[in-house]
């Protein structure tokens, strides 16, 4: 019997299989050459991802890039561009993470999104590196700080110097995005809504530096308490016209800057519409003129914020400027869905765009993208 | 006694006859060539690779086809593995939304 179960094994011969594969199976590479002596390739593949995440990680911007160029497979060799990208990103290091975005191939818009919205909280002190780190640019920075708009305009340079090794249409997007989130780290969380930084923004920093004052005000107006939901747009308004003393608050020191997420939307027929970037890679529309652009951004604030209720959207959606109107209706529509009686008469309505919008946000999900949770825990 | 053998091997029909190989490195790499081939039929791949009997072996097999072909088999990486060095190297890697997506036009 003993006889026949060892020829059993024999013929099945799995025995010898285990500590083969136990052995392969293990990563103990401390350097990337390590990896050439992986018994498959597939477990080469994740080895120099994986020394080039480490590497990306320490700061060795050198050993990042040369672990993934030895990355055979294109698909990983572009992920591998990524992670290194994202962990370049962290840290602030934003001319060589758009340097690897650009070789991260079909992955390389999430990339740049992904790069702008984990760059480092601007807190109090924010380094700009310049020239891929050989000079840099410290100061403070805040909204009411006398250096912010410096340090702004050198990142600015920065971003525009690192996006040019991208495709064409994801510069644009790298440039929008990576501004949005400076503009976002200057205003959010700092306790303090002061216009006057915001209003001086021109150009590309012109939307991004309203969405990130609307943010910022909105929270703090809505902390107050007090006022009607319907209110807060309009004390907003005030504030950025100078009528009212700019909001003060806590600041948020620790923890989670996160906010409601809004997908980006595009009605058929829009595309030609400008629109900037919002917090972890949303999408805005941006108003015809300075003062429906900041309605939009204070729309957006009001979603974005849990605290402000869906009612202070209320009066936006019969807005005589449409994309005031459609960005209200689309915002409004996420917050109290489809049974909702405005929602309903919304869709039957004749206006097409704004019954696209609808629909859209009917079955958006306002849950932040998995790698932002990550970012704000 | 002939029907005993074949039924003892039965588990390994969709990856069978690998295990005339010699080599270690031949055997592996002949069940990945005949999982392979079974393209993304589910069933039948989670059958035969289940059939294997090394956890070392089936866990080899699921990872390294898992970073073969992410968007159709990256789910090899989200059920019944059994080591901790696939674990941690699946969750590491293959856990990431975009490399499960078919590419854009």
């Amino acid at each position: 019997m003993i006889g026949v179960l060892s020829l059993w094994l024999l013929a099945c011969g799995d025995e010898e299989a285990e500590p083969f594969a136990k052995h392969a199976l293990v990563d103990d590479a401390t350097a990337l050459a390590d990896c050439d002596q992986a018994l498959f390739t597939e477990m080469a593949t994740t080895c120099r991802v994986v020394r080039a995440i480490e590497s990306a990680a320490s700061g060795d911007v050198d050993a990042a890039g040369l672990a993934c160029g030895a990355v055979r497979d294109s698909l990983w060799r572009d992920e591998c561009h990524f992670r290194v990208a994202e962990e370049l990103g962290r840290v602030g290091r934003v001319q060589v993470a758009l340097r690897h975005c650009a070789k991260a191939g079909d992955f390389a818009s999430d990339c740049v999104i992904q790069t702008a919205w984990r760059y480092p909280r601007w807190e109090a002190r924010v380094r700009v590196y310049i020239d891929g780190g050989e000079g840099e640019g410290e100061g403070f920075i805040g909204p009411g700080s006398e250096e912010a708009f410096g340090l702004l305009m050198a990142f600015e340079d920065e971003v525009r110097l690192a996006s040019s090794g991208l495709r064409e249409d994801l510069q644009e997007e790298a440039m929008d995005q990576l501004i949005a989130a400076a503009w976002f780290n200057v205003y959010f969380g700092s306790g303090l809504a002061d216009p006057s930084l915001a209003r001086s923004a021109t150009g590309a920093h012109a939307a991004p530096a309203r969405t990130a004052f609307a943010l910022e005000a909105v929270r703090l107006v809505a902390a107050k308490g007090g006022q009607p939901a319907d209110r807060v747009a309009s004390e907003v308004r005030r504030i950025w016209e100078g009528a009212q003393r700019p909001a003060e608050g806590s600041p948020i020191r620790r923890g989670s800057r996160s906010v409601r997420y809004s997908a980006p939307a595009q009605a058929q027929g829009t595309s030609h519409l400008n629109r900037t970037g919002t917090w972890g890679g949303g999408r805005r529309l941006v108003g015809v003129t300075d003062g429906d652009d900041l309605d939009v951004a204070v729309l957006h604030a009001i979603f974005c914020l849990e605290k402000a209720p869906p009612q202070a959207l209320v009066e936006f959606l019969e807005d005589s400027r449409d994309r005031v109107r459609w960005t209200a209706a689309h915002l409004y529509a996420q917050l109290v869905g489809q049974d909702n009686p405005r929602v309903q008469e919304m869709l039957e309505g004749d206006e097409t765009i704004l019954k696209d919008l609808v629909w859209q946000a009917l079955v958006a999900s306002a849950k932040l993208p998995g790698w932002m949770e990550a970012l704000e825990e | 006694m002939l029907l005993f053998f074949l039924w003892g091997c039965a588990g390994e029909a969709g990856l069978g006859g690998c295990d005339d190989l010699s080599e270690p490195v031949a055997v592996e790499d002949c069940r990945y060539q005949k999982a392979v081939a079974l393209g993304d039929e589910r069933e039948a791949l989670q059958e035969a690779i289940d059939a294997l009997s090394s956890e070392h072996s089936r866990d080899l097999l699921r990872l390294r086809l898992a970073v073969r072909d992410p968007v159709r088999l990256g789910w090899l990486c989200d059920e019944g593995l059994e080591t901790t060095a696939v674990k941690s190297r699946c969750s590491r890697l293959l856990g990431r939304k975009h490399l499960r997506s078919e590419a854009g036009p």
